[in-house]
């Protein structure tokens, strides 16, 4: 079956004083339908720069000279900027960190809803669009609709603004939902509500997601398959189970060590070092610098994605099949 | 060494993104330099004082006089360019004066923001904004002697509070920031806190708000000079230039038209390179 | 235990006003801090946790000063310092300290960090003849970061570098007392691990006592003597770490442990089963009558929503505050 998205050897750079950052680079990743994949990563690491790539939301002092993305067959680098508009109204959902910034502040929560309803099209009247903006805040749990859409942004709690967002991307049907770090900004006991109502909707009605985060946990919880990244580039990736019983990369063995656990037990100093500059980044693999395991070669090649069983792949050399060069 | 130059290349990457500021930069600096070498630029330095030649009076724009003559015949462009040295003289002082007295004011009342120093400075400060600038600095000076240094006084009064004002919006959000709170902690003296930790986090607005009044200060003392209350005759003056050359617009259109162009080209040069100062010192996130 | 208390806080209330309307006495007040009691031996980590709005940086704000407490009274081995911090003798400031949350608000970026680290030696007069250098080098060796440091300005250097910095300055008078407020959590995890463990190296050698504002009980798990949890302006729940993590009391407590996302299928059994989040956390301007967690617990009774629990010892060393628990 055909993927819902495919990235292929994304490149995405950002012109700055006294050259490039190259920020993601070389990127391959695919979304099946229905399926909830975890991209995995911190800060600074391009996950979020892929997303707006993807959206065709990156700024105009970015270029973009390699790659392609294609969803549902369409490719969306080279759409025009009305097939982006409608792309962008009947295409991708995206739920971003920042529920306050996604907003309009000076507008009810029913207008924007409204407006969101009336631009895909689908219901025409305006007591049949304030119909159904009601029922867009019912399926996403916010007691007393009613009021809720009189309200503005500021009067309604952080978790509430967040389901509002929510309400909104999931107002038109759409096949892939991108969430860019939708709890990172919220209180444990909403963040779990939340995720729950991700899950929920998307499980109902069969969306593909992408689930932006930080955080182990929260990708533990939500994916069926994680991406870890790190410095622009796809380091590992393998069904969540998998990562999670048994993660390879020097990278993702790192980062693991490092999650405080509710069993105790104290946790690794982390990894040390930082991510690379991206102006002049590193020769070969983007890890190497930091690595505890690197090999002379890792400063001359960038390794490939090898396989390591069915479903998990590592973009390291120490798992690079014998024989397979050399 | 070696970092200095790229923060002065990066710097000027960011300065010259826009290349009307660019355009700014290059008017102010030919300005400058015209001013400061006028003597010697100038086709005819003796006019730029009482000289008199009726002869040659009141002459159009030909290539012996650029601009033409006014009725006593005296070179326009020759004067111009004496009369950009009052005209940047003015702004340097006036803005010697007014930056440190407001950014001081600034720096008090915004950390005592709802105390008493505040409502003291500030609502001093709202009486001078309330009136309009080129009225109090006709008022003031028509109080005094009309000449240069009571005409820069003047203008000074009306320009203190916008830096008093400016300051103050900053600190009084500077202030709750955690690195003032820690310096307040360790128990550092209020001296150390207002100068030392705040006041270098303020100096990036201070300076884009420098350029863009430079040109201000500029219209506002010609416009005094425009009605007799700055440099007096016969020196040269850009407002009093204007002045004279009205009463014969619109015959002797020379003698008015260009003396107003290169005002609205110094000013306007101001403004366009305090946005690129303004780009130049925003942090950017990259 | 009040002899050898280094911190004593009792009954603590910080109320701020948030609306009065004029020519009338009445007037709306946050109630952030609502009667905090607690007490602390020396060499002891207390973790103080709770959600956004739970009044816990209000807690350390006002201990360190920041905030003149509404009522209640807080001591210092033994002296009262229930002022301002304008109001306290020198010697006290140099005692108790604090590192914030954001690195980067809290380090002047026009300053050098030798600037920044060389401030507290001036003050409280440690340094003679005027020559820091060597005090800020063993000032930042402390935290392991090289002494080519001291030329730097804090927006060069990455984030958990920042808050090392912010240790070390908060190390420089050689406190007894540490206010951590949320020290980690602007930061990645790959940091947060180097930044925690020179923390709890630092408490071993200095013999200090941390307050730890946290919001991330996995953390506490790993770092905290004892851990107390608050909600809406009132210690619910206070315990030893393992005894509150083995048998946490509160039903809030249980809905924060059900909410954590963790990482293996060990600390899911740890999590308790039987408790869901639900519900949002109600505004401390207008506090709901009786137990404040009423609107939001599973088991509530007629009594929760009339009467407010008061703190009960129901084993050694482990209160809480609740009608129903035992």
């Amino acid at each position: 079956m055909d993927p819902v998205l495919s990235i292929q050897d994304l490149q995405v750079w950002y012109r700055i004083y006294g050259g490039y950052l190259k920020v993601v680079n070389r990127i391959s990743l695919e979304v099946g339908l229905g399926e909830k994949v975890g991209l995995v990563g911190e800060t600074g690491c391009g996950k979020t720069t892929t997303m707006k790539a993807v959206m065709r939301l990156l700024p105009v002092q970015s270029k973009v000279p390699a790659g392609r993305i294609s969803f549902e067959r369409q490719d969306i680098l080279h759409m025009s900027n009305t097939e982006v508009q409608k792309f962008r109204r009947q295409g991708i959902a995206m739920i971003f960190q920042d529920p306050t910034a996604a907003l309009n502040p000076v507008f009810t929560i029913g207008a924007q809803i409204e407006d969101v309803i009336r631009c895909s099209g689908s219901v025409k009247g305006k007591e049949e669009i304030h119909k159904a903006a009601v029922s867009v805040l019912e399926n996403v749990a916010l007691p007393d609709p009613e009021r809720i859409l009189g309200n503005y942004p500021f009067q309604l709690s952080g978790g509430m603004r967040q389901r509002i967002c929510i309400a909104l991307a999931i107002s038109a049907s759409r096949r892939l939902l991108i969430a860019d770090e939708p709890t990172t900004s919220l209180d444990v006991t909403i963040q779990a509500q939340i995720l729950n109502l991700i899950r929920k909707i998307v499980t109902e009605r069969g969306t593909s997601l992408i689930l932006i985060t930080h955080s182990l946990g929260v990708a533990r919880e939500m994916t069926d398959r994680i991406y870890v990244m790190y410095a622009g580039t796809i380091v590992e990736t393998a069904r969540t189970p998998q990562l999670y019983a048994n993660p390879l990369h020097p990278y993702s063995v790192g980062l693991f060590r490092s999650v405080p656990r509710l069993s105790g037990g104290g946790f690794a100093d982390g990894i040390p070092g930082r991510i690379p500059d991206y102006l002049k980044p590193p020769g070969g693999c983007r890890f190497q610098p930091r690595c505890p395991q690197a090999m002379p070669i890792c400063e001359v090649e960038i390794p490939g994605l090898f396989p390591t069983e069915e479903g998990h792949t590592v973009a390291c050399f120490l798992y690079q099949p014998a024989g397979g060069r050399q | 060494m070696e970092s200095w130059i790229h923060n002065l290349g990066r710097s000027w990457y960011k300065f010259s993104r826009n290349k009307l500021s660019v355009l700014g930069f290059l008017i102010i600096v030919l300005t400058i330099l015209l001013a400061i070498f006028a003597p010697l630029v100038a086709p005819y330095p003796t006019h730029s004082g009482p000289y008199v030649d009726l002869v040659t009076g009141a002459k159009a724009p030909t290539a012996e006089h650029l601009f033409g003559t006014d009725i006593y015949g005296r070179d326009i462009f020759s004067r111009i360019l004496f009369a950009l040295r009052p005209a940047f003289l003015t702004g340097l002082l006036v803005l010697a004066i007014v930056v440190p007295i407001g950014t001081v004011l600034g720096l008090i009342a915004g950390y005592y923001v709802g105390r008493a120093p505040d409502t003291i400075i500030m609502r001093l400060t709202d009486i001078f904004l309330g009136l309009p600038p080129l009225i109090l600095a006709l008022a003031v000076s028509s109080m005094l002697k009309p000449n240069l240094v009571n005409s820069m006084l003047a203008v000074s009064i009306a320009f203190w509070p916008w830096y008093a004002r400016l300051v103050y919006s900053m600190v009084s959000s500077l202030r709750n920031e955690f690195y003032v709170r820690s310096a307040e902690l360790v128990g550092e003296s209020k001296a150390h806190i207002l100068f030392r930790e705040i006041l270098p986090n303020c100096i990036s607005p201070i300076l884009t708000k420098v350029t863009l009044d430079f040109g201000w200060v500029i219209i506002l003392s010609a416009s005094l000079s425009f009605v007799g209350l700055g440099e007096q005759p016969p020196a040269p003056s850009l407002g009093t230039m204007v002045a004279e050359g009205s009463r014969y617009l619109p015959d002797q259109w020379w003698t008015a038209v260009f003396p107003a162009v290169a005002i609205v080209m110094v000013v306007l040069g101001f403004n366009l390179m305090g946005d690129g100062i303004r780009d130049m010192l925003s942090s950017e996130v990259s | 235990m009040s002899e050898n208390a280094l911190l004593q806080v009792q009954d603590l209330r910080k109320l701020f006003l948030v609306d009065k309307k004029p020519f009338s006495r009445q007037a709306t007040y946050l109630k952030a801090v609502d009667g905090v009691s607690f007490s602390m031996p020396q060499e002891e980590v207390l973790g103080l946790v709770g959600e956004s709005g739970s009044g816990k940086s209000t807690v350390a704000y006002t201990v360190i000063g920041m905030y003149k407490p509404t009522s209640g009274k807080i001591l210092f081995q033994g002296v009262d310092i229930s002022t301002g911090a304008s109001g306290r003798p020198l010697s006290i400031k140099k005692d108790l300290q604090i590192v914030f949350q954001d690195p980067g608000s809290s380090l002047n970026p026009r300053r050098s960090i030798r600037q920044i680290i060389e401030r507290p030696l001036v003050v409280h007069r440690m340094i003679r003849g005027g020559n820091t250098r060597d005090a800020v080098a063993e000032l930042l060796e402390m935290v392991e970061l090289p002494p080519d440091y001291m030329q730097k300005y804090p927006p060069y250097v990455g984030g958990g570098e920042r808050q090392l910095v912010s240790i070390a300055r908060a190390m420089a008078s050689k406190p007894k007392f540490l206010i951590l407020d949320e020290p980690t959590s602007a930061l990645d995890v790959s940091v947060q691990g180097k930044i925690i463990n020179t923390l709890i190296r630092l408490r071993r050698e200095m013999k200090l006592s941390y307050l730890f504002i946290t919001h991330d009980l996995s953390l506490m798990r790993n770092v905290a003597d004892r851990v107390a949890i608050m909600y809406l302006g009132k210690i619910c729940e206070i315990a030893g770490t393992v005894e509150f993590f083995q048998q946490p009391l509160h039903p809030y407590t249980q809905m924060l442990l059900s909410s954590i996302p963790v990482i293996s299928d060990q600390e899911e059994g740890l999590k308790p089963k039987h408790i869901a989040p639900r519900g949002e956390i109600p505004s401390p301007v207008n506090l709901p009558s009786g137990c404040s967690f009423h609107t939001r617990c599973p088991y509530v009774e007629e009594r929760c929503r009339q009467e407010d629990p008061a703190m009960k010892e129901l084993r050694p060393g482990h209160f809480v505050r609740c009608h129903l628990a035992c």
